[in-house]
């Protein structure tokens, strides 16, 4: 017999079973039993052929294990473990990391969270004539006699021209990276989902920027007229030994470009107004991004630049 | 080599103090937490530095008190926490208004770190029991560390035993 070939008791039934009443004990010789004494005592008392040891029997019965152990620790080199653990022990329950059950911190916005909402529309939008009919130039125009094909609109504030939103992720910026996340949504909900474009780039759009497919593009102003909103430290922020990829200069060119293109720069600045770059501050459209700023304060700085 | 490094530490923390007093304040108080996510920041400014500018958040996140920084959160360098931290230690023993501060500083950062890992929230309330709640007692910060690491053996030990059956 190959030492791997093992023979279970199954084997010698089904054997006995193909036979039929003939020689049992040398067909159970032959696959390696012998028909003995348990046997015989199983065909006496059927119902008593497994024996358990009573409880003053438990100790003779661990003596017999340790023999039978020894004995196969002769045969196959191998450790056994002992554990006091029982597989049927219920699972104790769970200790608690203790949690606190309180509101989760949010990032409160830079701005006033009262105001918020008021300074980014202001800070959005344009004046197009979309109003109601403006009634004097509409009179005029019926005692002129003239054909009122297109009736004249009054002039009103609007963010449906939605805006370009330009993203700086430049080291200045880092600090700040999730307030530039946040204003993605909350200029989303003021202005439409559809309305507002999203650009990133480093230090400058001059430079290229990323579009929201993540495609490197050069950049280029908004063809709706909308405001382009860029939320950058504007080259005064972040420690003096950055690297940067342009020059502040840089900026005065991008406000151009939008001009030229009937839009309007306008710039969000999270470090101390102290800090900008005194050329930008007098020729741009730049609002410090923090509590103190206020509707007024951004809405006269739009009219004078 | 120990010995220096906190020294060195005492060094930076000292000078920053010089220069930036806010930046310090700010950084004692969050000296008890494992790590500083944007929103911990902001509220801790907001709440105890109400009159302090956004840039004093730029100003602690390109400090040397921080080692490691990532858009979602920043560590401490380890020597100047332990700095900072026995600056507080000191402080919350003889102001109890300090010592209120801090109370309110770890109401913020257990509110922040809600849903952080378990290893956090232990090492977090170490820090809080060596740091306010012992005021440097061995013994007992000992016991408590035992008894925090038997709880994590434990929800570790529970978590593994249900995940096998």
């Amino acid at each position: 017999m190959k030492p791997n070939t093992r023979i279970f008791v199954g084997d010698l039934v089904r054997a006995l079973r193909a036979i039929g009443p003939g020689d049992r004990d040398s067909v159970a010789r032959l696959l390696g039993f012998e028909w003995g004494t348990v046997a015989q005592a199983a065909e006496s008392q059927p119902q008593n052929t497994v024996q358990l040891p009573r409880r003053e029997d438990a100790a003779p019965a661990r003596e017999l294990e340790s023999e039978r152990v020894g004995v196969v620790e002769n045969l196959i080199p191998f450790r056994m473990e002992r554990t006091t653990y029982s597989a049927s022990r219920p699972i104790p329950p769970p200790l608690p990391i203790q949690r606190v059950t309180a509101i989760p911190l949010t990032l409160a916005p830079l701005f006033h969270p009262g105001w918020e909402r008021c300074l980014l529309s202001e800070s959005i939008h344009t004046e197009r004539d979309e109003g109601g009919i403006h009634i004097e130039r509409a009179t005029e125009a019926i005692a002129r006699l003239q054909p009122l094909v297109r009736p004249p609109r009054e002039r009103v504030r609007t963010t449906s021209r939605g805006c370009q939103l330009l993203i700086d992720i430049g080291i200045g910026m880092r600090p700040y990276a999730r307030d530039t996340e946040v204003m993605i949504k909350s200029m989303k909900r003021v202005a439409g989902k559809q309305r507002v474009h999203v650009l990133r780039f480093v230090d400058s759009p001059i430079n290229g920027v990323i579009d929201e497919n993540g495609r490197d593009v050069p950049y280029t102003p908004p063809d709706t007229a909308s405001v382009v909103l860029a939320l950058t430290d504007a080259y005064c922020g972040g420690p003096l030994s950055a690297l940067r990829s342009g020059v502040a200069k840089d900026w005065l060119a991008t406000a151009a470009i939008a001009h030229d293109a009937n839009s309007k720069l306008v710039i969000l600045n999270p470090y101390k107004p102290e800090r900008w770059i005194p050329a930008l501050r007098r020729k741009l459209v730049m609002v410090y991004w923090d509590r103190r700023t206020q509707v007024g304060d951004l809405r006269r700085l739009r009219k004078v630049r | 080599m120990l010995q220096a490094g906190i020294t060195s530490a005492r060094g930076v923390v000292s000078h920053m103090h010089d220069t930036k007093p806010e930046v310090v304040t700010l950084a004692e108080l969050l000296s008890i937490a494992v790590r500083v996510e944007p929103e911990l920041l902001r509220a801790v400014r907001l709440r105890f530095l109400p009159n302090a500018e956004a840039e004093i958040e730029s100003e602690w996140y390109f400090s040397p008190l921080v080692a490691e920084r990532a858009d979602d959160w920043c560590l401490f360098d380890p020597e100047i926490q332990a700095e900072l931290r026995e600056r507080v230690s000191v402080r919350v023993k003889d102001e109890p208004f300090q010592r209120q501060c801090m109370v309110r500083a770890r109401e913020l950062i257990e509110r922040a770190h809600a849903d952080a890992p378990a290893g956090i929230l232990v090492e977090e309330r170490i820090l809080w029991q060596n740091t306010v709640q012992f005021g440097g007692d061995e013994q007992q910060i000992r016991q408590a560390i035992e008894q925090e690491m038997d709880q994590v053996l434990a929800h570790v030990w529970t978590r593994q035993h249900k995940a096998t059956r």
